[in-house]
C-alpha cells in the first residue's frame, strides 16, 4: 500500500485524475448492473401445480363389458304378453375417479309400442341378497358366464322425465308420439323441409341426477333396462289393433347416454 | 525512457485488477446474503425486497417435500420459487390429491408483507398461466419439455375464468364461502392494492383459490326452468355481482364458445346476462364444462405468478 501511494503521489495530475475517474467508473457499472438485475429478480414469486387430465365418462353393458354386449334383439312379444313378464338387460355407467355426478337419457322412435323403465341394480356377487328381480347377464361370446343382478321396482326405479310428448295423440295412436313442428326438441333434430315419418320421430327421457356410488375407484354403476309392453290388447282407439302383440314388427332404434351433470 | 513508460502502465493495471477484485468480492458477498437470506425464525425466506417493504414467504421445512421437478423445468428465469408449506400452495387441493388439480379442488397460497415505513401501499398482481406438453415432431411423441400457452387464446384464456383467486374464505370445506375475489381484467391480470400499516411488522396475506366445480357455483341457477339446479353459489352480495359482473364482461374467461355442439342452440357470448344464463342453464352449463374439458386436455401444468410493486395510494 505504502508503494502504491508513493506511486499515486508521483504521479502528474492529469495522470493521478485518469486514475481516479477510471476506478470511478469501474465502481459505477458494478454497481449499476447488479442491482438492476436484482430488484427485476427478486420482484416475482411463482408456484406452480399439475393439471389432472379429464376423467371419462363411459357407459358399457353388464359387468361393464363392451357395449357391443348390450343387445336388445329377440324380444319375444308374445310371451312377454302372455306371461307379463318384461324383458331386461342390464348396462353399467362408470363415473370415473372424479365421481362427478350424471344423468341417462333415453330416446327411442315409436314404432313398436314398448315401454322402457331404468332402474338402479346391484350386481349379486357383491353386495345383493336375492330379493326384488333378479335379471341375468352374460356376455355375447360367453352363454356360461352368467352375472345375476337385482334391483327392487319400488326403490330402484329412476325418474325419467319425458322431454317432448305429445299425450294428444293417444286417443287415435293409442300411444304417446313426439311433438313435431315448433317444438324445441323437433326444431334442434331436424332442418326446417325435414318430414320424417311420425314413429321416427324420437321421444327424449332425462333421469333425475344420479349420484355415483362411493364404490372403489375404478367400480361401477349398475341399471336394469326394462322392456315392456304397452299395456292389454284394445280396440277402444281409432287405431286398430295398435298394441296386438305379435312377433313381426317393425324397427326401433333405442339410445341410451349419459351425461355429466354440470347444475 | 521506453522501459519507465512500461513498468507505469504495468502498475496501472495491477491497480485497477486490485479494485475489480476487491469490488466484485464485496457484492458477490452482498448478494449471496440477500438471497440466502433467512430471518430469525428460521422458517421464512426473503422473497422480494423493495425500499419500504420487504415480502417474506414460508420455506419449505419438510426436505424438498413440494419442490417438484417441474417448478425447475418452466419456471421464469427471474422469479423466486413460491415455496410454501403443506397447507399453502397450489397442490394443496381438498383431494388431497399431490398428482394435479380438477374442477372442485381448491387452496390457498399465501406470503407475509413487512413494511419498512409507516405505512406501504402495494399492488399484487396474479397471472395463472398454461403449459402444455411438446410432442416431438419427428415421432409425434410427447417429450418432458413444457411450451408456454398463449394466455390470450383458448385453452389457457380459460384460466382466467376457471381458477379465481378470492381474499376471503369461510365456511365448511364442502361448502365454502369466498369473499373479496381478485378477478381477470382485459390484461388477463389480477390486481390487488393493499396498505399495510408500519407499526404490523410482518403481516400475512393468504389468497384463496378455487377452481369451481359447475357453473351453478357462480350463478345462482336455482331458479332455472331449464335445468333443476340445486347448487348454492360460492359467493353471496357485492361478491357474487362482482364475479357475475367479470363473467358476463369476460364471458370468453369462462365458457367456451360455441355454435351448437351441445344441441341446445346457439349461444351468444357478447351480450349475456345473468338472467340468460338462467334462462338456458343447461346451454350455458354445458359451455363452462367444455372449457374445463379444454383445460383438462390441453394444459398439463398451470403456475401462478405474483408480481408486486410499491404505488402511490388512490386519491393522492
Amino acid at each position: 500500500m505504502k508503494k502504491l501511494k508513493q506511486y499515486f503521489l508521483q504521479l502528474k495530475m492529469i495522470r493521478r485524475v485518469e486514475l481516479v475517474l477510471s476506478i470511478l467508473c469501474t465502481v459505477f457499472l458494478l454497481v449499476i448492473f447488479p442491482a438492476f438485475a436484482w430488484f427485476s429478480y427478486v420482484n416475482r414469486m411463482e408456484t406452480m401445480t399439475k393439471i389432472k387430465e379429464p376423467d371419462n365418462l363411459d357407459i358399457k353393458a353388464g359387468n361393464f363389458d363392451q357395449i357391443i354386449n348390450f343387445e336388445i334383439r329377440d324380444v319375444d312379444i308374445e310371451k312377454m304378453v302372455e306371461t307379463g313378464v318384461s324383458e331386461y338387460r342390464v348396462f353399467s355407467v362408470s363415473a370415473g375417479d372424479y365421481m362427478i355426478s350424471y344423468y341417462l337419457q333415453l330416446a327411442h322412435t315409436t314404432n313398436i309400442p314398448f315401454t322402457y323403465k331404468i332402474y338402479r341394480a346391484t350386481r349379486l356377487d357383491e353386495a345383493g341378497d336375492g330379493s326384488g328381480v333378479t335379471v341375468q347377464y352374460h356376455p355375447l361370446d360367453n352363454a356360461d358366464a352368467v352375472t345375476e343382478y337385482q334391483f327392487d321396482p319400488a326403490v330402484d326405479e329412476i325418474t325419467l322425465t319425458l322431454k317432448n310428448g305429445d299425450a294428444s295423440n293417444e286417443s287415435h295412436f293409442g300411444r304417446t308420439l313426439a311433438m313435431r313442428g315448433e317444438d324445441t326438441y323437433y326444431k334442434r333434430t331436424y332442418a326446417e323441409n325435414d318430414d320424417p315419418e311420425i314413429y321416427a320421430v324420437p321421444l327424449y327421457y332425462e333421469s333425475e341426477r344420479i349420484i355415483p356410488t362411493q364404490k372403489e375407484k375404478g367400480d361401477h354403476d349398475y341399471f336394469v333396462l326394462e322392456i315392456g309392453w304397452a299395456g292389454s290388447p284394445s280396440d277402444e282407439t281409432g287405431f286398430k289393433e295398435w298394441n296386438k302383440a305379435v312377433n313381426n314388427k317393425e324397427t326401433d332404434i333405442v339410445l341410451l347416454t349419459a351425461s355429466r351433470s354440470t347444475n | 525512457m521506453d522501459e519507465k513508460k512500461k513498468n507505469e502502465r504495468k502498475r496501472m493495471i495491477a491497480i485497477h485488477m486490485i479494485a475489480l477484485v476487491l469490488i466484485v468480492g464485496t457484492f458477490s458477498t452482498g448478494a449471496w446474503f440477500v438471497f440466502g437470506k433467512i430471518v430469525p425464525t428460521g422458517k421464512m425466506r426473503m422473497a422480494a425486497v423493495g425500499a419500504n417493504y420487504e415480502i417474506s414467504f414460508l420455506e419449505n421445512g419438510q426436505a424438498g417435500k413440494f419442490f417438484r421437478d417441474f417448478h425447475a423445468q418452466v419456471k421464469d428465469p427471474y422469479a423466486v420459487v413460491w415455496l410454501m408449506d403443506d397447507e399453502h400452495n397450489v397442490y394443496n387441493n381438498n383431494d388431497n390429491e399431490i398428482d394435479g388439480i380438477s374442477p372442485g379442488a381448491c387452496g390457498s397460497v399465501s406470503f407475509y408483507v413487512t413494511p419498512k415505513t409507516d405505512s406501504v401501499n402495494l399492488e399484487f398482481t396474479f397471472e395463472i398461466l398454461g403449459y402444455e406438453m411438446v410432442r416431438d415432431e419427428a415421432t409425434g411423441e410427447l417429450t418432458q419439455e413444457l411450451e408456454l400457452l398463449d394466455k390470450e387464446e383458448e385453452p389457457a384464456i380459460f384460466l382466467n375464468g376457471h381458477i379465481l383467486l378470492f381474499e376471503g374464505r369461510s365456511g365448511e370445506p364442502d361448502h365454502y364461502t369466498y369473499s373479496g375475489p381478485v378477478l381477470s381484467n382485459d390484461d388477463f391480470e389480477r390486481v390487488l392494492r393493499k396498505t399495510f400499516p408500519g407499526s404490523g411488522g410482518r403481516q400475512p396475506v393468504t389468497l384463496y383459490w378455487v377452481w369451481p366445480q359447475t357453473l351453478s357455483t357462480l350463478v345462482d341457477a336455482r331458479q332455472s326452468g331449464d335445468m333443476d339446479v340445486t347448487t348454492v353459489p360460492i359467493t353471496s352480495g357485492v361478491d357474487y355481482e362482482n364475479v357475475v359482473n367479470n363473467l358476463t364482461e369476460h364471458a370468453g374467461f369462462f365458457l367456451k364458445a360455441s355454435d351448437d355442439s351441445a344441441g341446445n342452440g346457439s349461444a351468444s357470448l357478447g351480450a349475456l346476462t345473468e338472467s340468460e344464463i338462467v334462462e338456458r342453464y343447461r346451454l350455458y352449463g354445458y359451455l363452462y364444462d367444455q372449457a374445463d374439458n379444454d383445460i383438462g386436455m390441453s394444459i398439463r401444468y398451470v403456475i401462478l405468478k405474483m408480481s408486486v410493486a410499491e404505488v402511490v395510494p388512490e386519491g393522492e
